[in-house]
Parts: structure tokens; sequence; C-alpha cells
């Protein structure tokens, strides 16, 4: 009977099942890494979602990488110092992928302002390479492989930290329970894949942390994708510009976002806004194909959220679903709070001025 | 049959290998496009349904392949049965392409409807003859003729064709997937060319080792199918017919006159009066006040050559592209990706041949009504 891991390669019934289970492995992460390479190519006009795609990228090219040497050690070594010196190619990809995760995830300020993990994994990270560059020349037995679990330190932390953070961001209504759940069972299926736990339970382990490495993928891969975009998340910072129009045209009401409108002045703002709803109404009263929604120019979008007396007119960097929502949520407020007023509104703006904490309260 | 359980040699261990991730990423090609018919169901053109089965063949035939490495040990009865497989599934899925082909060409021209008929008919005649023989003698009948055309012209020539074809048309924003198509098909035509019988084994008579072979044509398909993969993965938009239906018209206008020189009218998709209240002139002064907002915020965010891009107005969207000052518009029912690159080209194209009128202030719109048969060229006709 083969001894695993100690009799090479691997041969019996289990060797071509597994075999190919692995090649699974390698295959479904680099899908994975596509799905995010090309969210990375759609977004490509944001740093934040390009750098968080490539994070997601390296982490799981270089999981495929770590896969593909193992794969390569168990079933076409013919001694355990081969099968250690390619495994080391392994932890080597594994522990790439991983510092460049962290390396950009922790780019993004709110995950982490220190960058305490990159620092904590770039020591690791040279130890590691140091040792496998002694492991090479000296026989210095299982340190490497021992070694590398620590790096499940600061990767655990951060990847917590980083999907806390998202559920927190985006107000509990986006779905970081699966992914994460997805991300559990990954782990677990790398654990249960180890030589210290095939010795312990053999081979069903052996399959079942290969199964949960598969599934594990997969659910990231599936739900990864339901994911906010960075954008969503910080819409705050794609708003530039908040105007309450009275019908006719007029500036009522402007929300003080530092800078304005590109940059102008009150005076300025009242004439581009009456312009921009003088251009809804056109619109509206040549055709009859609903209200008039967005104008997008190349760096600007016009939201326009219409409503008996005012309209409300947001200008944004980018058109995101969020902006929708709270366009819409702002003008019933404000005609809410302001319904006695707008019916016969004087053109004093001064009347509007609680309207700065009912918007305040809204976008907080 | 049993399954085989010691160590294999490394040829058989690659052709299992290969033939395992040629059927996943076929998979996967499979349920990018199935994936696409789902979300728009009925909108798929016909280059989606040749790539389609392609794929569909090729994933059945790795996963076919592998089922007979796995189980079958003599290597001359896998031989066989594969043969067997190519009869009863390549020439099926070359009976689907052919019917798809003769569909194709007898729109357009009349001697390739016959070549294709002909193709059609000498192939049909073969497999019959194939399949008397099984029947009769109970044995495969090696075929060279019947093999090469079940192997290459589903496989390799006709997507080749197609995806030739789709690259010379494509907007700018598909060139690069199509080019990658190609290289992929070219790659995995290498590939089943090593693959094929008679070749490979006048390679073995050459002195080339069979492991080489082997490797070679295993590394050619998967490094094609991967391709292949990347290629359609990476696509900003796969296009189909869906387009067609959402584009109600097109126009163009000079910016400093607001006259409209040029438009095209997609009535058939939609009853287009209903969506204008008025007369063309007030269809055109509408059409005239983009650019008037177009050229205003512009003005006030200081960026001159054209900003607007798009306007939702509910049930009907507007699509702009800019060349100097002459403003291109789209009105569709959805704002889609593919209408924005087909009204980028056409403005590319719109800009060359009549910048020269459009400069020297030539406004008549009689003098633009050549752009007909290109504006019919690229939104109306379906390309393959």
């Amino acid at each position: 009977m083969l001894d695993f891991p100690n009799d090479l390669p691997l041969t019996g019934v289990y060797r071509l099942p597994l075999m190919l289970i692995d090649i699974g492995i390698v295959l479904v992460s680099l899908d994975v890494a596509a799905i995010y390479m090309k969210k990375s190519l759609m977004s490509k006009n944001s740093l934040k979602s390009t750098r968080i795609h490539a994070a997601w990228i390296s982490l799981f090219l270089g999981y495929a990488g770590m896969e593909f040497w193992y794969w390569l050690a168990d079933f076409y070594t013919n001694s355990v110092i081969e099968r250690y010196h390619l495994n080391q190619f392994g932890y080597f990809c594994a522990a790439t992928g991983a510092f460049f995760y962290i390396y950009y995830v922790e780019q993004l300020a709110f995950v982490s302002k220190r960058r305490i993990f990159t620092m904590m994994f770039s020591v690791l990270y040279a130890i590691l390479i140091i040792l496998i560059f002694i492991a090479f020349f000296i026989d210095i037995g299982t340190i490497v492989q021992y070694f590398v679990a620590s790096f499940w330190i600061p990767n655990i932390g951060l990847l917590s930290r980083y999907l806390f953070m998202i559920s927190k961001y985006s107000k509990g209504t986006i779905h970081a329970t699966p992914v994460m759940v997805g991300l559990i069972v990954l782990i677990l299926g790398i654990l249960g894949s180890t030589d210290v736990m095939f010795r312990a339970l053999g081979w069903p382990i052996r399959f079942l942390g290969d199964s949960f490495q598969i599934l594990g993928t997969i659910m990231i891969a599936l739900f990864s994708s339901s994911l906010p975009t960075w954008k969503e998340l910080e819409w705050k910072n794609e708003l530039d510009s908040l105007y309450v129009i009275y019908k006719g045209g007029t500036l009522a009401y402007e929300y003080d976002f530092g800078e304005g409108m590109f940059g102008f002045n009150a005076q300025q703002s009242a004439v581009v806004v009456s312009v921009l709803e003088a251009s809804r109404m056109l619109l509206n009263s040549a055709l009859k194909t609903g209200e008039l929604k967005i104008l997008d120019f190349k760096e600007k979008k016009i939201y326009f959220e219409p409503g008996e007396f005012i309209t409300i007119l947001i200008v944004a960097k980018t058109e995101l679903d969020t902006i929708n929502f709270l366009i819409k949520k702002i003008r019933k407020e404000f005609e809410k709070s302001f319904r006695d007023i707008l019916p016969n509104w004087d053109g004093e703006s001064d009347v509007f001025y609680p309207a700065t904490s009912i918007i305040g309260k809204i976008l907080s | 049959m049993e399954l085989q359980t010691t160590t294999l040699p490394v040829t058989t261990d690659i052709q299992i290998i290969g033939a395992f991730i040629l059927g996943v990423v076929g998979i996967e090609i499979l349920l990018i496009f199935i994936g696409h018919s789902r979300k728009n169901p009925g909108s798929s053109a016909g280059w989606i349904w040749v790539f389609a089965i392609f794929a569909g063949e090729f994933t059945v035939g790795a996963i076919i392949e592998l089922i007979a490495l796995l189980l079958i040990t003599d290597p001359i009865t896998e031989q066989t049965f594969m043969n067997y497989f190519n009869v009863f599934a390549m020439d099926i899925e070359c009976i689907l392409l052919f019917g798809f082909l003769f569909s194709f060409t007898k729109k357009r021209r009349r001697p390739a409807t016959l070549l294709c008929a002909g193709i059609i008919v000498g192939y049909l005649s073969l497999l019959a003859v194939q399949l008397l023989e099984v029947i009769f003698t109970k044995e495969i009948i090696n075929m060279l003729g019947l093999d090469v055309m079940a192997a290459f012209l589903p496989t390799i020539i006709f997507p080749v064709m197609i995806a030739e074809r789709l690259d010379k048309q494509a907007e700018i924003a598909l060139m690069k997937n199509y080019h990658d198509i190609i290289i992929a098909m070219v790659i995995v035509g290498m590939g089943e060319l090593l693959h094929f019988l008679p070749i490979e084994q006048a390679l073995v008579f050459l002195g080339v080792s069979d492991g080489i072979v082997v490797f070679l044509s295993v590394f050619s398909r998967i490094a094609g199918i991967g391709l292949l993969f990347i290629g359609f993965y990476f696509m900003p938009y796969i296009e189909d017919l869906n387009w067609q239906r959402d584009l109600m018209a097109v126009y163009v206008i000079e910016t400093n006159s607001k006259e409209v020189l040029y438009k095209e009218m997609f009535a058939e998709n939609i009853g287009i009066e209903s969506m204008y209240s008025g007369t063309a002139e007030q269809d055109h002064a509408i059409l005239g006040s983009f650019s008037g907002l177009d050229d205003f915020v512009s003005e006030v965010i200081k960026s001159p050559g054209g900003n607007l891009e798009f306007i939702d107005k509910g049930g009907i969207k507007f699509l702009f592209a800019r060349h100097k000052n002459l403003l291109f518009v789209a009105t569709s029912k959805k704002n889609r990706p593919e209408i924005r690159a087909k009204l980028v080209d056409f403005g590319d194209w719109f800009f060359i041949h009549f910048g020269e009128l459009v400069k020297n202030n030539i406004l008549d719109p009689m003098k633009y009504v050549k752009a007909h048969d290109v504006a019919t060229d690229v939104f109306k006709r379906t390309k393959i």
C-alpha cells in the first residue's frame, strides 16, 4: 500500500481523480482572476476599483500558481526532496499573490490607515524568500512548510477587516456574507489538503479539502459579483453639487459641498441651473417619453428629480444607483418639510435654510 | 473496462489532462453564450450559434475523449471508439453548420450558395457511404475525405471564416477581441492538425517522437481554447440582435447652424411618430437644442470639443458622439454600448467622407444622402 506523501509519485486508485480535481482548482482560480480582470477593465477610470480588483487578481493568480506546483509535486516527483522543492515554488507563488493582495487592499485608506498588514507581511515575505533560498542548498527539514503557516495571520486579519468594512460602508445591504462564507470554505479546504491533516485523517480529508477549495473559489466568484463597486461605496466623494430649482427655473437652494458646480459662485450657478432646467422643460414639452432623468457629459452627470413645485438637480462625477435613490429621497423630504411654503414661495431663499440639516442628515 | 489505477505513460497523462482542461474551458465558453442568451432571449445572431455549436462539439468531444482515456485501456479500442464518436457527433456539428452556412449564403451571393450546396451534397453522400459501411461491415472505415471535412470544416475553417468576416466589419471596440478569436482558432487548428491521425503518423514516420507530437497537439489546443475563452469573455459586449430592435433613429447635426444634415429612421422598430409630439421641423429644433446644450456645458466646464454623451428621457435615450462641429445623435429605447460603438464608427466614416463639405459650409441635406448606404450597412444589416 502506498504511503503517500513519503512514497512518490502518487499512484493507485486515488491518483486520477485527485489529479483532475487539483487541475480543476487551478482552472477555477484562474477563472476568478479573469472575472476580476474583466471588472478591472470595465472600471478603468476609477483608481480605487482598479486597485481592489488588482488585489483579487494577484491573490487568485498566486493561489493558482501554488496549486499548480503542488500538483506537479504530488504527481510527478520521485522523492520527498524533489516534492519539497517544488512545493517551495508553490509557497513563493502564494506568498507573492498574497503580498500584492495586502499591498493593494491596504492602499484603500478606509480599510487600514497605517499599513500594518503590509509591513507585517513584508517582513514574513522577506524571511520566506531567504528560507526558500537556503532550503535549495541545505536541508533545513520542514521549516519552510511550517513557517508558511504564519502567513495566515495577516491574511485572515486583513480579509476579515476588509469584508467587515464593505458591510459597514454599504449599510448592511450588500451581500458580503456569502463571500465571507466562500473564503472560510476555501481556507478550510486549503487546511484540509495539507500533509498534516492528510497524515492524521487520510484520503477522505484530502478529497474533502480539495472539494472545499473548488467550492469556496466558486462561491467567491459567484457572490463577489454582487459586491458593490468601490464607486458605489464612495458615492459621497462623487457628489459635486446639489440644487433645488423652483418651477420656472429659479434657483431656490444650493447645498454647500464646498466648491459647488464647476467652481462657480452663486450667481453663475443660478444662470447655469436655469439653463439646465429650461432644457429639461423644453425636452419634456417636446418629447412625451417620460421625465428627463440624466444628462451625461464626459466628466459630469446631471441628475434631475422633478416634483410638483421643485426640481432637485444633482451634479456628480459618475452615474450611480445610490445617487438615484438619494435624489428621490431628498426631493420627498424637501417637499414634505416645506409643503406650506412651496405653493406660494416669494423668491426668498433664506426660508429654505433648514434644508441644510435635512439634506445633511440624508447624505450622512 | 476498468478505471486506470496505476501510473500511466506520460503521453496518456498529457492526453487525459488535455481532454479535462479542454472540456472545462469548453463548458465555460458555452456558459458565456448560455448566460447571454438567458439575459437576452431570442436575440442570438448567427455567429453566436456558430461558435456555440463549435464550443458544444469541442466540449462533448473532450469529455468523450476523457472518458475513453480513463476507461479504455487498449489504445486501439480507444481510437476506434473515438472514430465512431467522430462520425456521430462531429458530423452532426458539420450538418448544423452547413445548414447555417447555406441560409447565410442564400441571402447574399449565388455562387457561394451553389458552392455551399455542393459541399453539403458531397458531405452527406460521403457520410451516407460511411454509415452504410458501418451498418453492413459493423466496422468503421477510415475515409480521409470525410474525416478531413468532419475535423476541419466545423472546428476550424468555418469558424475562422466567420471570425474573419466579423473582424473585418467590427467596431473599433471589438476589433481586438476578434483578432484574438482568429488567432485562437488558428492555434486550435494547428493542434487539431497534429491530433489528426494521418498527420500524427506522418510526423512519427519522419522521426518526431510520439510524445512530442501529443504534447504539442494538446498544448496548442489548450492555448487556443484558452485564448478563445479570453476573446469571448473580455468582449465589451456580445453583439446580438437586440440593439437593432432598440435603435430608433440616427441624426447628424452641424453644430454651428444647428442644421440636421442627415437622418436615418428605423421606423420598422417602433411607431416612431408616437415618440415625437411634433413635426419634422420641431424634431430638428430639439436636436439643434442638444447641440446648443452641448456647446453651453462644454464652455461652462471649459472643455471644448463636445461632452454630451447621453440623455435619459424616460422611454427614449439619446446617445451622442461628436467630431469637431458635427454632432451624431442616436435615439434608442435603451442605452446600449453596441449602438454607441456603431455611432462612433459611423461618425468617423462620415467625417472622413463629408468633412470637407461641412468645412465649406455646404449644408444641403441632399449632398449627404450618399451616407445612406453606409448607415444601412452599419445600423441595419446583421453582420452574421
